[in-house]
């Protein structure tokens, strides 16, 4: 029997809010198999959002608090790990896709320079040009026309399904497998 | 959601995890999941507004603070020790003392009483101010912002025309040519210049509200462009009107002060703080006569931008606020 | 970009003829200058008539705007009616030294503003958080004019009480003509700068720390963590670039408000700016001396509105391909 790759246990969040503390995440586990694909399913405000969000440190804690649970991650717990320990997990072992690429996406930078900083921020060593590279090869893998042009364009020159695309690009530039 | 004629805000609103809606379109939902164990809380938007608004600690002391200056202001024939113009030959220019709370000044009048006097005069003032250029930015915007086209233009070009040259300039001109050190042809011309700030405000939500769902829906129905202006549009603009009205009070006393201060707005015999700070100027090393004036501005202005802050916190929809 | 700010120029213009064109009518209206001169029983008929036919003061109101715009341009700026004297050199005199004391100011404020705002949205609800706020409250609620007026008051007491002076209370330099960029100088201006610099900072640093607060709760913000990039990047490169925008607008907007304060600054300072020429020449309604100023600062404005549009147009790629 395979070790899970990702286990959650009793996973509790709560939110200060206004008008009392509101259990975003009451007791959730799961498990996650190499090689598997797993789907969470639950209405608006169940909860699905803040306990993908805790896992990564992404919940801005005050108002939000992670009570209790565990997130064993290769040997570690995910919710136990040290900011700098943290920063290396993110965007190089554990990545995030978000659901709105409207606002997700920094409008100021270009989209090759925010690829890139997906790189650079785990692998600083990297030559410009090896990175810029490697973000136009990415652009090409999720089907981004044109990559080379784009790679210097900003969000709002995107449509809204090319923004997505880069979204995902963003997100496996440092997997082993692509 | 179809607009709900009860109600002045017509859709529901959910926010952090709470549902507001008009009272009463839910209650059949919020039995039932109180039924199930599930607490649920239900309030109506003016609730959650007023609710909001006592929150705000500073608000509530700005709101107080209003109360009493502006009450001393309003009463002021009973509550001032003196008259405003007695002169009294044996106590010139002295400072704060039992008898005299603020000092006198050369001609030995008494500074307390002249000082609430002013602030009547202020009073008036910002509120006349606020009131009328908001009623006229509010019609104006309204028109401009739900028709467009020409009209939308035209008022634009307007407002760029009296944003082009610095306020105060423009308005010190317009006082010496025009106002005659009247408080009332002074605050007109204030209320010339003040409505376009509103106007620009109600014109863009117009604008953007225009287009909605529910205005189409009501358009369908067959309402009529007044009834569609007035009483589906209308109602969300009130929010920003509110808080820009408030804060135009402040503005407008700090304006007229101004004026008033250069020799040009309001000048005597109405009582004015501005002509109180700048008669002081006559005995600079008596600071009381230059300080009190001032200091009665500077509070009247900060509990108005500390009502007018909470009011923004509480009925600005546009704005999230995450409390730690 | 190019054709972007081709096309804001080309706006102004319009904008600046109209507004000086109201103002021009309204001025004559509201203050006859032939009346006035009339009035003053010094001037012989002979130079009244003289000056009516000289500057087609008898014609319609319409034209003389037009006479009025020909002077600015090749005679820059005519004559004032009172003193008939020309115009331009005092309006360039006063204008470098106004300049000079509103560029310092502003630039200050700009720079503590942003500052303050960053360190206050950091740390929110800290003590720094709060004495700041309470600062800029108190700059709103303040009157420039009063401020001026304290400071000036506690000077000058300090000077009579211990014979020291630190900063001078009144004057642009000790003796007048004194050079402009001096030890001297710069202790007539201190008051004057930072009682312009207080009032502008109030709205700077409040404005950063609310667009910090914004910028650092959104979404791509949350991207740029979930990328694995540090804090410190993270503020540098995403929030303080993105929060930085409206700032440019906020300050656009408050150069009217500046030129309005400094009216009032060189008012209490007796400063040779063109403030104070102003309201004496308002206070002897000297119409062309008043049109002269409106005219001067209106382009000032349209300029300095140029300059900010730009400016946001560097900072924000959505806009340059308008």
């Amino acid at each position: 029997m395979p070790e899970p790759l990702l286990s959650i246990n009793d996973l509790v969040v709560e939110f200060k809010t206004e008008d009392g503390i509101v259990h975003a995440v009451d007791g959730v586990s799961y498990e996650l198999f190499p090689g598997e694909t797993l789907g969470i399913v639950g209405e608006s405000g169940s909860g699905k959002s803040v306990s993908t969000l805790a896992l990564l440190g992404l919940i801005p804690q005050p108002p939000g608090r992670i009570v209790q649970g565990t997130a064993m991650f290769k040997g570690r717990d995910l919710l136990k790990l040290k900011k700098r320990e943290l920063r290396r997990v993110r965007g190089n072992e554990v990545a995030m896709i978000f659901q709105d690429p409207m606002t997700s996406l920094n409008p100021v930078l270009s989209i090759g320079s925010q690829l890139g900083e997906a790189i650079k921020t785990h692998f600083p060593d990297e030559k410009d040009e090896a990175v810029k590279n490697r973000v136009i090869d990415l652009l090409k893998l999720v089907g981004v026309p044109n990559a080379e042009t784009r790679f210097n364009q900003y969000p709002h020159e995107f449509s809204g399904g090319m923004r997505q695309r880069a979204m995902i690009a963003m997100a496996i530039t440092n997997s082993r497998r692509c | 959601m179809a607009p709900n004629d009860d109600s002045l805000f017509p859709t529901a609103q959910a926010v952090e995890g709470e549902v507001i809606a008009p009272e009463g379109s839910i209650a059949p939902l919020v039995d039932d999941t109180q039924a199930a164990g599930l607490d649920l809380k239900v309030r109506s938007q003016w609730s959650y507004a007023r609710m909001r608004f006592f929150r705000h600690r500073l608000a509530l002391i700005g709101l107080f603070g209003l109360v009493i200056i502006f009450g001393a202001g309003i009463v002021a024939g009973h509550v001032a020790p003196y008259g405003y113009a007695d002169i009294d030959l044996e106590h010139i220019l002295q400072g704060p003392t039992h008898a005299h709370y603020f000092g006198t000044d050369d001609l030995g009048r008494d500074q307390f009483t002249r000082v609430i006097w002013g602030i009547r005069t202020s009073m008036e003032v910002g509120v006349f101010v606020a009131f009328v250029s908001t009623f006229v930015g509010l019609v104006v915007g309204a028109i401009a912002g739900y028709y467009g086209g020409w009209l939308d233009n035209l008022l634009m070009r307007v407002t760029d025309l009296v944003l082009t040259l610095p306020l105060l300039a423009v308005l010190l001109t317009a006082t010496r040519l025009l106002g005659q050190g009247s408080q009332w042809r002074v605050s007109l011309i204030l209320v010339f210049f003040f409505w376009t700030g509103i106007a620009r405000v109600v014109r863009g939500i117009y604008l953007s509200l225009r287009e909605k769902e529910y205005v189409e829906a009501a358009k369908a129905s067959g309402a009529g462009d007044a009834r569609l202006m007035f009483r589906h549009i209308l109602p969300n603009t009130l929010g920003p009107i509110v808080v820009n009205a408030t804060l135009a009070v402040g503005t407008a006393i700090l304006v007229e002060a101004a004026l008033s201060f250069l020799g040009f707005g309001i000048k005597p015999p109405t009582p004015s703080l501005g002509v109180l700070v700048s008669d002081a100027q006559r005995n600079p090393n008596d600071w009381w006569l230059t300080v009190f004036p001032g200091l009665a501005i500077v509070a009247i202005v900060l509990c108005i931008n500390f009502v007018g802050d909470g009011l923004r916190d509480a009925l600005d929809p546009t704005q999230r606020r995450m409390r730690a | 970009m190019l054709t972007y700010i081709v096309r804001r120029i080309l706006y102004s213009i319009p904008v600046l003829f109209f507004s000086t064109f109201f103002s021009f009518l309204f001025v004559s209206y509201a203050g006859n200058p032939v009346n006035l001169l009339r009035q003053n029983p010094r001037v012989p008929q002979s130079t009244i008539d003289h000056l009516i036919h000289q500057e087609h003061l008898d014609m319609p109101v319409i034209e003389r705007y037009f006479y009025w715009l020909h002077d600015v341009f090749t005679d820059k700026l005519g004559k004032s009616l009172v003193t008939l004297q020309p115009i331009w050199p005092q309006v360039t005199r006063t204008m470098g030294h106004t300049a000079q004391f509103i560029i310092i100011s502003e630039v200050l404020a700009i720079i503590l503003g942003v500052a303050v705002g960053i360190f206050s949205a950091i740390r929110q609800y800290s003590v720094f958080d709060y004495l700041f706020t309470t600062i800029s409250f108190l700059g709103f609620a303040m009157p420039t004019f009063w401020l001026a007026l304290l400071l000036q008051i506690a000077f000058t007491d300090i000077f009579l009480h211990y014979d020291t002076r630190i900063f001078y209370t009144s004057g642009l330099n000790s003796l007048p003509g004194g050079p402009a960029w001096s030890w001297d100088r710069l202790q007539h201006l201190a008051l004057p700068i930072a009682t312009l610099c207080i009032i502008s900072f109030a709205l700077y640093s409040r404005y950063m720390r609310a667009s910090m607060l914004d910028v650092i709760n959104s979404d791509y913000v949350r991207t740029a963590r979930a990328k694995g990039v540090s804090e410190w990047r993270v503020i540098m490169r995403h929030v303080f670039r993105n929060a930085l925008i409206p700032i440019t607008t906020v300050a656009a907007l408050n150069f009217g408000a500046l030129l309005g304060g400094a009216i009032v600054t060189e008012t209490v300072f007796s400063l040779d700016g063109i403030g104070f020429w102003f309201v004496q020449a308002l206070g002897a309604l000297d119409l062309y001396e008043v049109m002269a100023y409106l005219f001067v600062t209106a382009i000032f404005v349209v300029v300095f509105n140029l300059i900010a549009d730009i400016l946001y147009g560097f900072l924000d790629p959505r806009i340059r391909y308008d």
